[in-house]
C-alpha cells in the first residue's frame, strides 16, 4: 500500500469527510411547481440536492464527489422532508422499525419533499411513504460509459419528440434531461473545485488536480475515454444512485465494464498495473464514502464468470480487483465471484484465498445454475449470462432489469410466520400429512396473497416515487419513455424471496418423530409449551432440539420437507405477475436472521422466541453434526433452478481450514462439488470466535475488523451486540 | 463366521488430516495400545462405554430413574455416576434431552458404514476417499476385510490407519485393498514403548519393515510426545530405521496436544499426560529438519 492510499484509507476509517458534511431537510415545494407531473418533481428534489451538497476534495484523492446532504441527527429540526427510516414500508408483516442493524446513526440519507399532503396520504394508504425506494439494483454503468451523459441527453431528447407533452412518457423524459443538465453542473462544479484546488498545490499534486479537471469535463458530457475517467464516471454515477436510491445499490459487474478501458490504457502505455492498482485504491476508498453511516452498505461488486457470449469473462481486472480489496482492506466494496465450468482453477484458488485481516473467501455463484434458471424465466441468454448481484445477494440483470423485492415484508415473506399460523392446529390433525398437507396449502394460498399485496402497493410507485436517475441508466426506459417503476425498462420482475425455511424442516422433523411417530409428546402439549416459549418445558425443548433429525446433515428424510418445500414456493411464486407486465422470480435466502427470529414465537424444532434463524439454506447453529461436505449435500438437494434470484448457504468454517494449501484445495473440491451437482450459491465465514470476543470486548482495537454477516460485510463493532453474539455463535459451533 | 457388526466410535465426514483429498473417516473401537497421550480414549476399550459430559446435564433426573443398574443419583446438585455398575445398556440414552450422556460404540454392519461413507461419495474425486482408523482396524475379525471389499466395489480409495501391532498376516491381507497406510510409528527404543503404550514395539517394527519391502504407499506417522519421544535421540533412531526406505516413505511429525483431555473426564477415567504442552512450533521444525536431512520427506502437522 502507497503512502496515498495509506493516508486515504486511514482518512476513511476515521471519517474524515464528516466535516463537509450538511444536516437539513429540504422541500422543493412551490405554488409554482405543486402542480407539475410527481416525476418532475422527484427530478427538482434530485436537482436541488446537488446543488446544495458542499464539494470537496481530499488531499491525494484522484477519484473525487461524494455526498455531503444529510438528514438532521436525532433531536435535530425534521420538519419537512423524510429519512431513509421513514421510506420503509409500513405494511410489514412484522417489526416496523425495520433497519435494526443500524446503530446510532450520526443521520441517514433524505431526500427532499416533493408531494402535496394530499399524495402523501395517497402513498400512506398503500403503506408507502414519499420517497419510497425498492433500492436493490444496479445502474447501467456500462450504458452510461460508452454513450456519455450528451448521449443519453441525445436519446432522451429523440424520444421526447415522439409523444405529446402533457403524457406521462413526456414528463418522465423531461425529468431526464432535467436531470442530465444538473449532473453536468454538478460535475463542472467539481472539475472547478479540482482547479482551484489546484492553484494551492506543488508540482506534483498540482498536476493531479489539474487532471482531474480534465477527466470531469471530459466525462460531464463525452464517453469515458481511459481507465481513470471510466472509474470517476462509474463512481459519480453510481453516487447518483445512492442519493436517488439512499443506499443499497451494487456496482454490478465492473471488472466486465471497466475492462476495455484498462486494456487499451495498458496497452497504449498510458497506464501500468501499478498505477492501475493505486486508482482502483482510490475508487474503492470512495465506495466506503458512507461506511460510517451504516451496517450495511450492500456495496457488491461481482467479477468473473460468463461473458454474453458464452466465454469465459475473467480477465486481468478481475485479479486486480482481488488484490485492490487486500490492499485497502476497508468493509467495502464486497468481493463476490461467479463460477462456471471453465472458470480457471488458479483464479478460483486466488479468489478463495482472498484476504481481509482474515480469511474473506467470496460469494461464490453459480453460473452453470442461474444462467438457465435466468433464461426459464424469460430472460435472454445473453442477458442471463451477463447477471450481476444487488446490494445483498438477489441475482439482477444489471441495467436491464428490476428485481426488486416484494412488499409485505422488509425483505421477503417470512415462511415460518404462516408456520406459527398452522401450528395451533396441530391437535386437530390425525397424521402427519395431514397437518403437513394444511400448511403447504397455506404456503400456496400466502404467495399469492403476498403478490397481489406487492401489486397493489407496486402500482402505486409510480404516482408516489418514481426514479428517474435510475431509470435514465436502464435499457429501455429512455426509449419507452416509461419510467422503470412504471415497467419502462426490459425486463420488470419482482424478485420474491421466502425466508425462514430451514427451522420449518426441522420443526416438521421433530414434529414428525415426537409427536407422530414416537409419541413422545402429544400435540396439545406442544402447541402449549410453544405458546408458553417453552417456559416450565425445558426438557421438552431439549429433546425437540437434541434428539430430532435436522437440516444440513444428508438426512434425506429431513432434506425431503425442505425439497418440496423449496419447489411449491417456486412454482407457486412463478406463477404470479406484478403490475409492470413482468413476473415474480423466487428466491429463498433467510436473512436477518436475529430480526426474523425475534418476530417469531417458539418453534417445535427446540428454539425459543428470540433466537436467531438459521441462516439462508445453512443448517441451525450447531447442528451442522456431520460437517460442511453434509451441510453442502442437503442444500443441494433442493432444485435450486427454479428460484434464480437466489439461494444461499452460508457455512462457518474454522480458520484453519483456509491456511495450508492441501486444506483449501479440499475446500475448493469441496465447493466445486457443490457447484457441480446444482448448488447455486455458496460462502465461507472464516472467523475465530476468540477474536471476535476481543473485538466484543475492546471494540477500539478493533474497528476495521470485517466479517460477513449475510450476504453483506459489515466492521464487527459496529454489530448490534445480538448479531455479534450470534456470530460468535457460529464460529464456535460452525465447524469442528 | 464372520461378525456382523462392528462398534463404531464415529464416522467423521470431511476429516482433513486423515489422508489426501476429501476423507470419510470411520473410526473403530478397540485397540491393543494404550498409549498414555491417546487423544481418542473411547477407541481404547473395544467395548461400549457410556461418556457424561457434566456440563450440559440440566439434573431432570430421568436417568436415575430409568437405570436398571441404578448407575445415577443425584446428590448435592450434582449427578454421580457410578461406572462399576454400568452394563452399557444405553437405556439412559434417549431420556436425556440433553445430550449429556452418549454411549460410545454403535454397532454397525458394513453396509450401513457404507452407505453413511457413501453420502460423501461426490465429494471424493480423484484423490479422496475412506479412511479406516481406530482404534485398530485390523483387529476387527473379517468384518474390516469385508468392508474393504465393499468399499473397493465402489472404487473407493482406502486409507488404513493401523498402530500395527496385529499378525503380519493380517496387514498382509489388507493389502490387496489398501491404497495408502498410515503406519504408526511411535518410537524405536523398546523399553520406553513398553512403558508408554503398554506393549513391545518388536511386532510393530518388524511388521513395518516387512510392509515397506511390499510395494504399499506408506506414510509414517509420528506423534511427537513430550517426554517420551520428543528428543533428538528418539527421532533420529526413528530416521535411522526408516532411512533404508527413505524412497518410498514419507513422514509425517504431529505434535502433542491436550485437546482430548476432556475426553477423560467424560469416561470417567485420569488424564495422564498432566497438564504437559504440545512441543513448540520451533521444535517440531527441528525434528523435521532431522529426518529432512536424513533424506525422508517428512511433513509438519500442526496441532
Amino acid at each position: 500500500m502507497n503512502e496515498r492510499i495509506n493516508s486515504l484509507r486511514e482518512k476513511a476509517l476515521n471519517c474524515a469527510h464528516e466535516q463537509y458534511r450538511i444536516r437539513k431537510y429540504m422541500s422543493i415545494l412551490t405554488d409554482e411547481n405543486r402542480n407539475l407531473p410527481v416525476i418532475e418533481r422527484k427530478a427538482l428534489g434530485f436537482i436541488k440536492m446537488l446543488e446544495q451538497m458542499p464539494k470537496f476534495i481530499l488531499e491525494g484523492e484522484l477519484i473525487v464527489g461524494a455526498r455531503t446532504l444529510f438528514a438532521p441527527r436525532p433531536g435535530e429540526n425534521t420538519e419537512g422532508g423524510l429519512s431513509a427510516e421513514s421510506r420503509l414500508s409500513k405494511n410489514l408483516d412484522f417489526s416496523p422499525d425495520a433497519e435494526t442493524l443500524a446503530v446510532e446513526n450520526p443521520g441517514f440519507e433524505f431526500y427532499p419533499s416533493y408531494l402535496t399532503e394530499e399524495e402523501k396520504a395517497r402513498g400512506a394508504k398503500v403503506g408507502i411513504a414519499e420517497g419510497y425506494v425498492t433500492s436493490h439494483c444496479a445502474a447501467g454503468f456500462a450504458n452510461i460509459l460508452s454513450k456519455g451523459f450528451n448521449g443519453l441527453k441525445k436519446e432522451a431528447q429523440t424520444s421526447l419528440a415522439g409523444f405529446e407533452p402533457e403524457t406521462e412518457n413526456a414528463a418522465f423524459l423531461r425529468s431526464v434531461l432535467m436531470i442530465i443538465d444538473a449532473i453536468q453542473v454538478f460535475i463542472e462544479e467539481y472539475a472547478a473545485l479540482a482547479e482551484s484546488e489546484a492553484l494551492k498545490c506543488k508540482e506534483e499534486r498540482r498536476a493531479e488536480l489539474e487532471h482531474t479537471a480534465v477527466v470531469c469535463r471530459n466525462i460531464k458530457e463525452k464517453p469515458a475515454a481511459d481507465f481513470q475517467e471510466a472509474l470517476q464516471l462509474t463512481w459519480f454515477t453510481h453516487l447518483f444512485m445512492l442519493m436517488e436510491n439512499y443506499n443499497l445499490m451494487s456496482l454490478g459487474r465492473p471488472d466486465q465494464y471497466l475492462y476495455s478501458f484498462y486494456k487499451s490504457d495498458i496497452e497504449s502505455g498510458k497506464l501500468n498495473p501499478e498505477r492501475a492498482l493505486e486508482l482502483l485504491s482510490c475508487f474503492f476508498i470512495k465506495l466506503n464514502d458512507g461506511s460510517d453511516l451504516h451496517t450495511d452498505n450492500g456495496l457488491n461488486i461481482i467479477i468473473s464468470g460468463l461473458k454474453p457470449d458464452g466465454t469465459d469473462g475473467t480477465n486481468e481486472l478481475s485479479w486486480l480487483f482481488i488484490e485492490t480489496y487486500e490492499q485497502v482492506k476497508l468493509v467495502d466494496p464486497q468481493i463476490n465471484i461467479r463460477w462456471h465450468k471453465n472458470t480457471h482453477p488458479d483464479f478460483m484458488r486466488r479468489a478463495m484465498q482472498i484476504r481481509g485481516h482474515h480469511p474473506m473467501p467470496p460469494m461464490i455463484f453459480n453460473d452453470e445454475v442461474l444462467i438457465p434458471g435466468l433464461n426459464e424465466m424469460g430472460v435472454e441468454i445473453e442477458d442471463a449470462r451477463d447477471y450481476c448481484i444487488d446490494a445483498c445477494q438477489d441475482v439482477l440483470i444489471g441495467g436491464k432489469s428490476d428485481f426488486y423485492p416484494i412488499f409485505g415484508g422488509t425483505y421477503g415473506i417470512h415462511l415460518l410466520k404462516i408456520f406459527e399460523r398452522v401450528i395451533p392446529s396441530l391437535p386437530e390433525h390425525n397424521s402427519f400429512d395431514s397437518f403437513y398437507k394444511t400448511l403447504l396449502d397455506e404456503l400456496r394460498s400466502d404467495v399469492a396473497i403476498t403478490a397481489d399485496e406487492t401489486n397493489r402497493v407496486d402500482s402505486m410507485l409510480p404516482q408516489i416515487s418514481p426514479t428517474p436517475v435510475l431509470s435514465m441508466t436502464l435499457e429501455g426506459c429512455i426509449k419507452n419513455g416509461i419510467d422503470k417503476t412504471a415497467g419502462g425498462t426490459k425486463y420488470n420482475f419482482t424478485g420474491f424471496i421466502g425466508g425462514g425455511l430451514v427451522n420449518i424442516v426441522d420443526s416438521l422433523a421433530a414434529i414428525k418423530k415426537h409427536v407422530f411417530d414416537e409419541k413422545n409428546v402429544s400435540a396439545k402439549t406442544l402447541t402449549k409449551a410453544l405458546k408458553a416459549n417453552y417456559e416450565g418445558y425445558d426438557e421438552l425443548r431439549l429433546m425437540l432440539k437434541n434428539k430430532s433429525p435436522k437440516w444440513g446433515n444428508a438426512d434425506k428424510i429431513v432434506d425431503d420437507y425442505g425439497v418440496e418445500i423449496a419447489r411449491i414456493f417456486g412454482e407457486e411464486v412463478a406463477k404470479q405477475k406484478n403490475s409492470r407486465g413482468g413476473r415474480f422470480i423466487p428466491g429463498l435466502m433467510t436473512h436477518h436472521q436475529v430480526r426474523l427470529g425475534k418476530v417469531v414465537g417458539a418453534t417445535p424444532d427446540g428454539r425459543a422466541q428470540g433466537e436467531a434463524l438459521a441462516v439462508s439454506l445453512s443448517p441451525s447453529i450447531g447442528q451442522m453434526k456431520k460437517g460442511p461436505t453434509c451441510a453442502l449435500s442437503s442444500a443441494m438437494t433442493i432444485n435450486h433452478k427454479i428460484l434464480p434470484v437466489g439461494t444461499s448457504v452460508d457455512l462457518t468454517l474454522q480458520n484453519s481450514f483456509l491456511q495450508s494449501e492441501a486444506d483449501l484445495d479440499k475446500v475448493i473440491t469441496m465447493t466445486e462439488v457443490f457447484l457441480e451437482g446444482g448448488g447455486l450459491e455458496v460462502q465461507y465465514n472464516v472467523m475465530d470466535p476468540e477474536t471476535l470476543r476481543a473485538a466484543q470486548a475492546q471494540p477500539e482495537k478493533y474497528r476495521d475488523l470485517v466479517v460477513r454477516v449475510w450476504g453483506f460485510n459489515a466492521y464487527f463493532v459496529t454489530l448490534q451486540k445480538e448479531y455479534q453474539d450470534e456470530l460468535i455463535a457460529r464460529a464456535e459451533t460452525g465447524a469442528r | 463366521m464372520i461378525k456382523q457388526t462392528a462398534l463404531i466410535n464415529d464416522i467423521q465426514h470431511f476429516s482433513l488430516h486423515d489422508g489426501p483429498g476429501i476423507r470419510t473417516t470411520v473410526f473403530f473401537k478397540g485397540c491393543p495400545l494404550n498409549c498414555r497421550w491417546c487423544h481418542n480414549p473411547e477407541a481404547i476399550s473395544g467395548r461400549r462405554e457410556l461418556m457424561f459430559y457434566s456440563q450440559f446435564c440440566t439434573l431432570c433426573g430421568r436417568c436415575v430413574e430409568v437405570c436398571p443398574q441404578e448407575c445415577f443419583s443425584i446428590r448435592n446438585n450434582k449427578l454421580n455416576l457410578n461406572r462399576e455398575n454400568c452394563d452399557n445398556c444405553g437405556k439412559c440414552i434417549p431420556t436425556c434431552s440433553a445430550d449429556a450422556l452418549e454411549l460410545k460404540g454403535t454397532a454397525m454392519s458394513t453396509d450401513e458404514i457404507l452407505s453413511e461413507c457413501l453420502v460423501d461419495h461426490n465429494y471424493y474425486k480423484e484423490e479422496g476417499g475412506v479412511t479406516l482408523s481406530g482404534g485398530e482396524p485390523l483387529i476387527q475379525g473379517e468384518f474390516i476385510f469385508e468392508l474393504m471389499k465393499g468399499l473397493k466395489t465402489k472404487n473407493i480409495n482406502i486409507v488404513l490407519d493401523t498402530c500395527g501391532f496385529v499378525p503380519y498376516e493380517r496387514i498382509e491381507r489388507s493389502l490387496q485393498w489398501t491404497d495408502l497406510y498410515y503406519y504408526d510409528l511411535k518410537c524405536i527404543s523398546r523399553e520406553t514403548h513398553l512403558e508408554w503404550t503398554g506393549v513391545d514395539n518388536t511386532l510393530i517394527l518388524d511388521n513395518l519393515s516387512k510392509l515397506l519391502n511390499t510395494d504399499a504407499d506408506i506414510t509414517a506417522r509420528i506423534p511427537v510426545i513430550p517426554g517420551f519421544n520428543a528428543d533428538d535421540n528418539e527421532i533420529k533412531l526413528i530416521a535411522e530405521f526408516l532411512l533404508p526406505y527413505k524412497e518410498k516413505i514419507t513422514a509425517h511429525l504431529l505434535p502433542y496436544h491436550n485437546l482430548g483431555s476432556n475426553k477423560y473426564s467424560s469416561l470417567g477415567l485420569p488424564y495422564k499426560m498432566g497438564d504437559a504442552e504440545s512441543p513448540p512450533k520451533k521444535e517440531m521444525e527441528k525434528y523435521a529438519m532431522i529426518l529432512n536431512n536424513t533424506g525422508i520427506r517428512t511433513l509438519l502437522f500442526s496441532k
